[in-house]
């Protein structure tokens, strides 16, 4: 039975998303998708500073294992967390089902062939 | 000595993920509503919207732009998100838009939960304030 996926949403500053992808696979993620966007701080803190901060930032989608979850966010901290110039945040929310992973794509075949074998064996 | 976990001395709140799907140019009106309770921050991203049109998309007059902001909340913070943005999505009809929140699991680390949570800021503010009777009394 395939095991549980969870969403793993990490923001960081534009140009980044490598650092991102790097750690995560070290933690045995796959891959990765990147969307762009405009981030906004918080207001209070603009204020406490003096200046308007507006940048670019990245947005970067990763599913992986439930059980590789936290592996992932460390690595992800680690590598391009708030004390590196990436100045990442990620954390994970449920994914209720996934279509489309690779492992699912190869399974199915090799599943399908060991079916097709024990048929064969049986009319012998 | 070993540190104390940090859910043991402090109240944790659960975070939701929201996400906001409005027409383009009403992002910022969000954003608004979001950081008036609680977001650290908000991620504005651009879409197209897909919905079945009338007959100013056949002429292709229709502005189907999207804006999209996600951003995080405190869980107890959630109804009145929800009753901010519904009288907002009822100003007109271009105000229209959806929105929906999902739970965060996990997070990277404490940090990222003090931020998120605004705990970080609300320390920084006592600080400062600590400080500034500090000084006023040794005056």
């Amino acid at each position: 039975m395939a095991s549980k996926k969870e969403l793993v949403i990490c923001i960081v500053n534009h140009g980044f998303t490598d650092l991102v992808m790097e750690s995560a696979r070290k933690a045995g993620a796959r891959g990765g998708t990147v969307l762009t966007g405009r981030g906004t701080g918080n207001k209070d803190m603009e204020k406490l500073f003096g200046v308007v901060i507006t940048p670019e930032k990245e947005l970067v989608l990763i599913i992986v294992d439930e059980d590789i979850r936290d592996a992932v966010l460390k690595e992800v901290n680690a590598g391009a967390g708030m004390n590196t110039n990436g100045q990442g945040i990620a954390f994970s929310i449920p994914v209720t089902d996934v279509v489309g992973l690779n492992e699912n794509v190869i399974k199915r075949p090799i599943a399908a062939e060991e079916n097709n074998e024990g048929g064969d064996n049986g009319q012998e | 000595m070993a540190k104390t976990p940090f859910d043991q001395n402090h109240k944790l709140h659960r975070l939701l993920f929201v996400t906001v799907i409005v027409g383009s140019g009403q992002g910022e009106a969000i954003a608004k509503i979001l950081k008036d309770n609680e977001a650290y921050f908000c991620l504005f991203m651009h879409g197209k919207g897909t919905a079945p049109g009338s007959a100013l998309e056949m002429l292709g007059l229709s502005d189907n732009r999207k804006s999209i902001v996600t951003s995080v909340v405190k869980e107890d913070r959630w109804p009145l998100v929800r009753a901010a943005l519904e009288s907002r999505f009822a100003v007109s009809s271009l105000a229209k838009g959806l929105a929906y929140a999902v739970p965060i699991d996990a997070l990277m680390g404490v940090s990222t939960y003090k931020m998120l949570s605004n705990t970080r800021f609300d320390e920084l503010k006592q600080a400062k304030k600590e400080m500034k009777e500090l000084n006023k009394n040794g005056k």
